[in-house]
């Protein structure tokens, strides 16, 4: 008789798990920096899956197998799992703007990138795993000096500053499964709880201290469920003996989000409400995406990937920014295609250096925004990535460190161009659990 | 590209953020603007009641019979107090005389005019404070007569032997507040309605080669006036002591406001200042220099005074904190306010007067930032 039980007994994942699981929701891909001037339009800037390969390979990795994370942006994946894999991150975003006039902004915004964990309930066959990780993030601050005319009354200055920010974003807690319905084919399902809050600030200082700063906030509290459907399809010996291509594609279906919002006035430790809370909804549209990943041996790999989202779909009964009900809409169908590729010297050599068994990975992408502040123009994004997987003492276990440099919009007309810098520190245990101890 | 690279990194480490107006062409800067509306109330409709005289920084006595808003008749009560210490010898000595000194700080009527009064004895304690003009203290014996010349300064009224004997133990005990109840001063013969500030006023006693001032305490007026007249003109009439002051009600659910925060909020009267000096010669007409306005709710009744202010060029400014806060809690659709009350303050009361309304009325002018 063998009785299950959990083998791991690493003091840090431990700690790790407890400190992933006990991040407040709203800390995940949310921060109170501040970033691109884009994100304030629509439901705020999309984010990638949270996964490091992908990210460092160019955003993508749907045909990638899930092996060493769990992939919940392609649940066939999970059926790869054979660890159990617990994964976190932290980002650093920087972003420069640039207007038409050359004047340039800097701002910067850390968060938690996300958290995933996987577990393999039949070894490289069938697999589970949650994630909760941003699916949109808003952060960014305009600030403006001007003048106002303030009628009549003492006055000492008519100067203000006018203050325009958000911050908040959408997170989302994942549940998917993957199975391996043939040794060539993988099916997968996920359930998802898209929640968050978007916040807009107007904030308004004078200099005539007869007048008091004023800040309004709309906060529109957003929650829905969806699901999304994954496939996975790979054979080996395609071009030589060794090698290996994966098909892999997934449909996320459209998202209904019941939208509550509230205008309040004050500080933000006691804001006052002003007027009636407005109750609405949206409907984001599904999502799809397809990808394609080669290993020539272990030492290789190389992925591409196109996404496709058709925002123009979209409908709300809530103005945002982009977009008002029955009015001018900034929605437009997003895609994505992007590239990368993964250099892994050391292939199965576990004995080799840290040099050899450290990870490249490069890539490259092109974007199409969902939403553009202008009807008439579309905001297009390229970079490039790259990252570096380190090997630790812990068998399995990696740190990842990316970096994506990107440019997003045009300084063209009223429009930004960003350039960003994007650092990304990712944690990925690894461990044996559920493993069945023979007893003497 | 590296070295901007190499910028962009070291920023990110040290966390910096310069938001700058980059994206000002995103956003319809306009929301971000501030815009100052302003409301007008309905009408100026004279609060019912009389005026609170009780407990007030100035008492009123005297007789006078103004060209354009009547007569008005006013007597005063004063009580004083016992000063904090008396020295031994003014406790074991006699008191020999009493001088009862009135700090002349008004007037209303016809100056330069003999004004005769009775000096009476309060014998009941009287409750000043929140008293209202057309309460009444029932006045005791008169203690003597006194008269002075209108305009001429500050009032001296020996008091008359009888009475210092009477009160001579009492004025040196330690208990003479529990006895003493005050004076009345009612008037007789007069042109003119005088003014006396509570501090200043005293009674001084002398005894044991001593003296002492005992302080006024509390006082209050008791006013009996015509209806203060109306006009045709859309203007109306105010005058402390004589009128419970005007209410104004605001539409603070005005759509110009709506999910609007307050930047700022005042109330402007703009007055009429020629209304005061359009007297016959020798007769004194003050404006009202001061004025104070609180707002009411009916349920829960309620009364808080959310501003006051000084008349500077003819005009009104009533700013402050409270009355901020009401303004943006009325905005907000949360308060209670049903109602503002424009009055004369208490610590500066008179008998002045206004010509508030017409053309220019009260005007509460609301600096806000409206959601987008």
């Amino acid at each position: 008789m063998s009785i299950p039980f959990i083998r791991s007994t690493t003091a840090g994942f431990a700690l790790f798990l407890i400190l992933a699981v006990l991040s407040p929701a709203p800390v995940v891909g949310q921060g109170t920096d501040y970033g691109s001037v884009y994100s304030r339009f629509g439901l705020g800037e999309r984010s990638l899956p949270f996964s490091p390969i992908a990210q460092a390979m160019g955003g993508g990795g749907v045909g990638l197998g899930g092996t060493s994370y769990a992939n919940l942006a392609n649940p066939a994946a999970l059926s790869d799992l054979s660890l159990t894999r617990a994964l976190a991150g932290f980002r650093l975003d920087m972003v420069e703007s640039t207007d038409a006039s050359g004047a340039i902004s800097q701002q910067t915004a850390g968060s938690l990138s996300g958290f995933s964990f996987g577990v393999p309930l039949i070894e490289g066959r069938f697999g589970v795993a949650i994630a909760m990780t941003p699916y949109t993030r808003t952060g960014y601050r305009v600030q403006l000096d001007r003048t106002f005319v303030p009628g009549e009354g003492i006055h000492l200055s008519d100067k203000y500053t006018a203050f325009f920010e958000g911050n908040g974003g959408l997170d989302r807690i994942s549940l998917g499964t993957g199975y391996r319905v043939h040794p060539n084919l993988s099916l997968g399902v996920r359930g998802d709880f898209t929640f968050g809050i978007l916040e807009d600030v107007q904030r308004v200082q004078f200099v005539d201290p007869a007048y008091e700063e004023v800040r309004i906030a709309r906060a529109t509290r957003l929650r829905g469920f969806s699901a999304g459907f994954g496939a996975k399809a790979g054979t080996a010996s395609v071009i030589r003996d060794g090698d290996y291509l994966s098909l892999g594609a997934f449909v996320d279906t459209p998202l209904h989000l019941t939208a509550e919002r509230v205008v309040t006035v004050g500080d933000s430790f006691e804001p006052d409400t002003l007027g009636a809370s407005i109750s609405g909804s949206m409907d984001l549209p599904f999502s799809f995406g397809v990808g394609i990943a080669y290993q020539s041996g272990v030492h290789l790999a190389v992925v591409a990937d196109a996404l496709y989202e058709p925002w123009s779909r979209f409908e709300s009964d809530l103005a945002i920014s982009g977009m008002e009900p029955g009015g001018e809409s900034g929605m437009k169908d997003r895609s994505r295609m992007s590239a990368g590729l993964e250099f892994y010297p050391a292939g199965r050599d576990l004995l080799a250096g840290l040099i050899k068994r450290t990870a490249y990975r490069i890539g490259a992408f092109v974007e199409k925004s969902y939403v553009t502040p202008d009807p008439d123009r579309i905001i297009r994004s390229y970079g490039l990535t790259a990252g570096l997987s380190l090997p630790t003492l812990f068998p399995g276990t990696r740190v990842d460190i990316n970096v994506e440099a990107g440019n997003r919009g045009t300084s063209d007309d009223a429009l930004v161009q960003d350039r960003y810098l994007r650092l990304g520190v990712n944690v990925n245990f690894a461990d044996r659990w559920f493993v069945r101890r023979p007893l003497n | 590209m590296f070295r901007r690279l190499a910028v962009l990194l070291i920023l990110v480490l040290a966390g910096c953020n310069d938001p700058g107006g980059v994206g000002s062409g995103l956003i319809d800067t306009i929301d971000g603007a501030p815009e100052v509306v302003r409301l007008e109330p309905a009408a100026l409709v004279p609060e019912a009641g009389a005026d609170i005289t009780g407990g007030t920084a100035r008492f009123f006595a005297g007789l006078v019979e103004d060209p354009d808003l009547g007569s008005m008749s006013a007597s005063a009560y004063v009580d004083f107090s016992a000063p904090a210490s008396l020295s031994d010898a003014f406790r074991n000595g006699t008191v020999t005389r009493a001088t009862l000194l009135l700090k002349s700080a008004f007037v209303y009527g016809y100056t330069g005019t003999l004004s005769e009064f009775d000096l009476r004895t309060v014998d009941a304690e009287f409750i000043g404070v929140g008293s209202t003009a057309d309460s009444v203290i029932q006045a005791g014996s008169i203690i003597a007569p006194f008269e002075f010349t209108v305009g001429s300064g500050n009032v001296e009224i020996p008091m008359p032997a009888p009475w210092v004997t009477d009160w001579n133990t009492a004025l040196r005990s330690a208990t003479f507040g529990g006895s003493f109840h005050g004076f009345a001063l009612e008037p007789r013969v007069a042109r003119a309605v005088s003014g006396f500030d509570m501090t200043g006023t005293v009674l001084k006693v002398y005894a044991g080669g001593d003296s002492a001032y005992f302080p006024a305490l509390t006082n209050f007026t008791h006013v009996e006036a015509d209806p203060l007249p109306a006009r045709t003109d859309g203007r109306v009439v105010f005058q402390d002591g004589r009128s419970a002051g005007y209410r104004l009600t605001f539409d603070f659910d005005d759509e110009r406001l709506a999910l609007a925060g307050l930047a700022r909020g005042f109330i402007t009267i703009e007055v009429d200042t020629t209304f005061a000096g359009t007297t016959p010669d020798g007769f004194v007409r003050p404006l009202a220099r001061s004025l104070t306005i609180d707002a009411v709710s009916e349920d829960p009744p309620a009364r808080l005074t959310v501003a006051s202010a000084n008349l500077i060029d003819g005009v009104f400014y009533l700013e402050q904190s409270e009355l901020h806060t009401i303004m943006q809690r009325s905005i907000q659709g949360d308060s209670v306010l049903d109602y503002f009350i424009l009055r004369a303050p208490l610590a500066e009361n008179g008998l002045g007067v206004l010509l508030l309304g017409g053309a220019k009325p009260p005007t509460a002018s609301l600096t806000v930032l409206k959601a987008e």
